[in-house]
């Protein structure tokens, strides 16, 4: 094992990127911050002077139940967070292929708390999204400019 | 001998019609009479008939004997037909049609494919572009070689601009026995949503005994519809049911009601509702409103067709408006979770109301020093029935320096946790007036390792290593006088370990002066930057006994806490699997082990099993699938145990028929209702491709029971993400 950058330079294959989001949202906010500690690219307003656009394709939250008792209540609820997303350049071409990334966390679940458990909810959606960021990070490395991805391999 | 009839009436089809035949006589530019084997060929159209007449200036065709009409993928035959080229207007005596296209003027899209309907009719009339009426007719979506199904109606209309079929007085016929009759109904011609009666659904559950239900769905606009499903019960009663639902740039919600007057078992009205409004009210406002009530606790459990609300206990009465602008956020609501009575009597502890409750939020990066500011701020009004009430304000401000390289992590946090509490109906003796200042330090740090190797024969991996250290510290504060209003201990999880505050809630916050030590591991596929496989053990050591505690706990006095394993893979979408492990060493024993495989080589094709352990709570299995088993034959079941209770928490089990154009469907199901009590229910669909559903609808079940299931008519719908 290295550390990691010393093998090799872990900067993104892009300048600027647009990130297709509301800026207020909360996954806007923590891709600025992830993109942003790299030390060469920065994120930009619109999407005329980005190198690339970064557009989410689709973004669900489900709840779903993954165990009840012998009464029909919850005992575990499933929390699963699904996006969807590619990253174009201005003509639409394709930096990266329309990829998707799925984060399940499981939560215990008693009515009697139902209070505690929407904060305790509200915490494990926000450790979601940071792996989420974390992961997208790792796609986001892994894009190519489309005409080196034309490139056949021989 | 063969002619040329230039014809340029029409604008946008500037073609002539080309008509050969062995004889042509007539009139020029008025009338052209062609006789024996005639072709008349158009623009993306012909005419074959024995004797065909054709009049230039109403670019009319009438013809007669063995006349087939051939419109792009549409085909007609029968003895005599009279039609309008230009405008299709006319009509066609005793036909056999096929017809097959998109609605006017649409342009294919992937996955919307338009359904061939085809049949006979005593007489069709051409209406218009893209519109069709029929008497006497017959109409199948199946193949002409294998027509398995058919419905005979005595009118019907097909309008492809709206693509939507009207038939009155249809009888469904499968396999020639007839299945279905309704004196009304329409359907779509392209599998979307349609207005209409749509086909009743039955079914039978163990209280209830048998179900009948007639749902009309009303589609009002494209972005709103309504559906009004009276429903028979044979034990019961009639019960109406309304559901509304619209969808706006700017706001969207549904309205869903239930009513089912004096319940002959239950002895009682029942009820349920609930009203859910979104609301984006520009310049960074938005509001919402999430209102359910129900008449009484057991109301799900007896009258829910939707069996994902058997589960719920607590109504949510909800309604409140944000603000967002960026780097801070506010809002203000008012919650209340409505505890069901039955027959007027409470059987469920009330839950604490916030009325209201207003939080703000901010934090800002970058400011001088490379510091990080966040706050979070909340005041609270609690009500309660009966408990101790009061009011609460809190406020935490906090400051981190994180210094991050691409290989380490390295975060100092300082913050002050400060909270007032205004309280009422406190026990003698205890203050009404409380306040607690705490201070929380913590330290977050990590290192980032990498190599490549080869795994799975895959070269282009990349393994990390990532060892974390978290170090938190917060004095100790009594705070047993403070009542609970919204604080419960936190379940044990990777989240919950690197969190400050051991409890979920503001009520209390817990003495800390510990270390949480993990190492994660991850393989990421480098070519894609795919996380194919995640790994990681974990531990909390403490330093000091436990002091804060919630009511009825019993303080820790060991020093280390459980250990955490996970582990997680993803095979692309195809398969998968989470465990988790969680290890009392003090006791040496299990506290919770959880594990969870999936396998989806392809649509209709998956099978889930898992097994869920946490001590003294929770000890099932839970398998389900849905596999191919024989031609058309799809099996589809699963089987919830508990082996803590002995019973069966929720089974199902069921077969699918896929016979091309139609879909079979029989499925049972068993829950759990009460400690002693399940309830068994059975459903009967058929699904007729582009035309209909009969039987009650066990779609939903069979997705809420069996991630990853599919629609065995329906193999990809969405080609590039599926269903998981």
């Amino acid at each position: 094992f290295q550390l990691r950058g010393v093998r090799a330079p872990v900067d993104l294959p892009f300048g600027t990127i647009f990130i297709a989001l509301p800026t207020t949202s909360a996954l806007h906010a923590q891709l600025k911050r992830s993109i942003e500690a790299t030390d060469k690219t920065r994120v930009v307003g619109d999407a005329k002077s980005a190198q690339v656009t970064l557009t989410i394709i689709g973004d669900s939250q489900a709840k779903n139940v993954l165990s009840l008792d012998t009464s029909g209540k919850v005992r575990e609820f499933q929390l699963v967070r699904t996006l969807a997303f590619r990253v174009h350049d201005a003509a639409g071409r394709d930096w990266l292929p329309p990829a998707q990334i799925v984060v399940r966390r499981d939560m215990y679940f008693s009515d009697q708390q139902i209070l505690a458990k929407e904060a305790e909810e509200a915490q494990l959606w926000r450790d979601m999204q940071g792996d989420l960021a974390y992961q997208m990070m790792r796609r986001l490395a892994a894009s190519r400019p489309p005409a080196e991805a034309a490139v056949p391999v021989d | 001998t063969g002619r040329m009839l230039p014809r340029s009436r029409d604008p946008r089809e500037n073609y002539p019609n080309f008509i050969t035949a062995e004889r042509l006589h007539g009139t020029q530019g008025v009338e052209t009479i062609a006789e024996g084997a005639v072709e008349l060929r158009g623009t993306g159209r012909s005419v074959d008939a024995d004797h065909l007449i054709y009049r230039p200036n109403e670019d009319e065709v009438e013809g007669t004997g063995n006349v087939v009409l051939r419109r792009d993928e549409d085909t007609m035959r029968g003895p005599k037909m009279r039609l309008r080229l230009d405008d299709n207007v006319g009509y066609f005596e005793q036909p056999q049609y096929s017809i097959s296209r998109l609605g006017i003027g649409q342009v294919p899209i992937p996955g919307k494919t338009p359904v061939p309907g085809s049949g006979e009719a005593e007489r069709l009339n051409f209406e218009g572009e893209g519109l069709y009426r029929m008497r006497k007719a017959t109409y199948s979506t199946c193949s002409a070689e294998s027509r398995d199904w058919f419905a005979e109606v005595d009118e019907l209309s097909l309008d492809f601009n709206r693509e939507v079929g009207e038939a009155k007085n249809a009888l469904v016929r499968l396999g020639g026995v007839p299945i279905f009759y309704a004196p009304w109904m329409s359907f779509s011609l392209n599998n979307e949503r349609k207005s209409g009666i749509l086909a009743p659904s039955i079914g039978s559950t163990s209280q209830g005994g048998l179900d009948f239900t007639q749902p009309v769905y009303w589609n009002i606009a494209p972005n709103m519809d309504a559906t009004f499903a009276p429903r028979w019960i044979e034990r019961r009663g009639v019960q109406l049911g309304a559901e509304f639902r619209y969808l706006q740039p700017n706001y969207n919600g549904q309205i869903v009601n239930q009513y089912l007057p004096n319940d002959k078992i239950y002895r009682d009205d029942r009820y349920a509702y609930t009203v859910q409004h979104n609301h984006n009210l520009g310049g960074g406002f938005s509001g919402f409103v999430n209102y359910s009530g129900v008449s009484d606790s057991r109301y799900f459990g007896d009258l829910s067709t939707r069996l994902a609300l058997v589960t719920q206990t607590y109504m949510l009465q909800q309604g409140g408006l944000n603000y967002s602008a960026g780097w801070w956020s506010a809002n203000v609501t008012a919650t209340r979770y409505d505890a069901p009575q039955d027959h007027g009597q409470t059987v469920l502890p009330g839950i604490y109301s916030r009325y209201p409750q207003a939080t703000l939020m901010a934090s800002r990066p970058d400011l001088p020093l490379g510091t990080t500011f966040a706050f979070g701020g909340e005041y609270v009004d609690f009500t309660h029935p009966t408990a101790v009430i009061g009011q609460r304000w809190m406020a935490y401000p906090q400051i981190s320096l994180p210094l991050q390289t691409t290989a380490f992590s390295f975060t100092p946090k300082v913050g002050v946790h400060v909270s007032r509490y205004l309280l009422d109906r406190q026990p003698s003796g205890t203050p009404d007036y409380i306040s607690r200042n705490v201070p929380i330090a913590s330290l977050d740090s990590m290192v980032t390792l990498e190599r490549d190797i080869e795994w799975l024969g895959r070269k282009d991996t990349v393994q990390t290593l990532e060892p974390r250290l978290y170090y938190v510290y917060i004095p100790r504060r009594d705070q047993s006088q403070i009542p609970v209003f919204d604080t419960a201990a936190t379940g044990y999880g990777v989240t919950q370990i690197f969190s400050e505050n051991r409890y979920a809630g503001n009520d209390r916050i817990g003495d800390a002066n510990q270390l949480t030590a993990m190492v994660s591991s991850r393989l990421i596929d480098s070519a894609s930057g795919h996380q194919m496989l995640t790994a990681g053990i974990g531990q909390r050591y403490y330093f000091t006994d436990q002091y804060v505690t919630l009511p009825g706990e019993v303080p820790r006095t060991g020093r280390s806490a459980d250990l955490l394993a996970l582990l997680g893979g993803q095979v692309a979408d195809r398969a998968g699997v989470d465990a988790l492990l969680q290890y009392n060493p003090r006791d040496r024993r299990m506290e919770a082990f959880n594990v969870a495989g999936r396998y989806r080589p392809e649509a209709g094709k998956v099978i889930n099993a898992a097994y869920r352990y946490t001590r003294d709570q929770v000890d099932q299995f839970d398998v389900s699938a849905q596999w191919p088993v024989w031609g058309g034959w799809h099996g589809v079941g699963r089987y919830n145990y508990s082996m803590r209770d002995g019973r069966v928490v929720e089974a199902v089990a069921g077969v699918e028929y896929d016979g091309g154009c139609w879909v079979a469907r029989a499925v049972t199901h068993r829950i759990a209702t009460t400690d002693n009590n399940s309830n068994t229910a059975f459903f009967f669909q058929l699904e007729l491709n582009g035309f209909s559903r009969i039987g009650s609808n066990p779609l939903d079940l069979l997705k809420r029971n069996i991630p990853g299931y599919g629609r065995v008519n329906q193999p990809v719908a969405d080609p590039i993400f599926g269903t998981y």
